[in-house]
């Protein structure tokens, strides 16, 4: 396998497990509310009345309530099919999300942070000093004889702005409370 | 000023960019002593006593730095 790998998601909404919509389905409804007319939209989108029938009523059925309304035309003539509050609540959450995740996918930050694991564990062996004893909580000192190395991840610009370089001199600040233990298993 | 009790000097060991973020290794000088605030209930359940061997866990992304 040759060339970049990409990564691509496909969307669609559900309804206590049964599929409602999906991107093809929200471009019907979208193409239907714009044009006023089932029959433009699907010569518009190139697809067949029968598909887009089975489709839409599928979707209702899902729904338990319609999602386009047709009318015949009068005496001035222009029948059409609309767009029902229903459908457009459904198009309105679809896109939503799609953006959501889209912009998802294009955050840079994310991406890398994925990259650089922010999951990263700092493991530190150390000999429980001292514990005290609270109501609901307890603080409990331990001594470390081994010198631990320690990972942060930080903003580039954080780094920039702190001026540090290899072999600087630096102080590591962790949060009592962003600490966690537990026993060493002996091996 | 800082209030956080855990401030550990060290030397910075190696330092990897990236376009927004980074990761800095700091080689930590001992001997230091780490406070960590945990739940009572937690420490009952871990049954926690003085002189245990234990592992401290921070994640990354929680530690500061300052120079």
């Amino acid at each position: 396998m040759s060339g970049k790998l990409k990564v691509n998601f496909k969307l669609w909404l559900e309804k206590e497990g049964g599929p409602v919509i999906g991107q093809g389905g929200v471009k019907l409804l979208e193409e239907i509310h714009k044009t006023g007319s089932l029959q433009t939209a699907i010569r518009n989108l190139g697809i067949s009345y029968r598909y887009a029938w089975g489709y839409l009523k599928k979707m209702e059925r899902v729904v338990g309530e319609p999602v386009i309304k047709s009318f015949k035309g009068g005496f001035k003539g222009g029948g059409g099919t609309e767009v029902t509050s229903k459908g457009l609540e459904i198009i309105k959450i679809y896109n939503r999300f799609e953006t959501y995740l889209v912009s998802a996918l294009r955050n840079p930050t994310l991406w890398e942070a994925y990259g650089l694991k922010t999951d990263e564990m700092n493991e530190i062996n150390g000999v429980v000093e001292k514990i005290r004893l609270g109501e609901d909580v307890a603080e409990i000192t331990v001594h470390v004889s081994e010198p631990p190395e320690i990972i942060s991840i930080i903003t580039v610009d954080s780094i920039k702005n702190l001026g540090i370089t290899d072999n600087d001199e630096v102080n590591v600040v962790v949060k009592a409370t962003e600490i966690t233990l537990d026993k060493r298993v002996k091996t | 000023m800082i209030s956080a009790r855990n401030r550990f000097p060290g030397r910075v060991k190696k330092i990897v960019t990236g376009e927004l973020i980074g990761r800095v290794k700091v080689q930590v000088k001992i001997p230091i002593k780490i406070t960590c605030v945990i739940t009572r209930e937690a420490v009952d359940e871990l049954k926690i006593k003085e002189g245990d061997e234990v592992t401290v866990f921070v994640k990354a992304t929680e530690v500061m730095i300052l120079k």
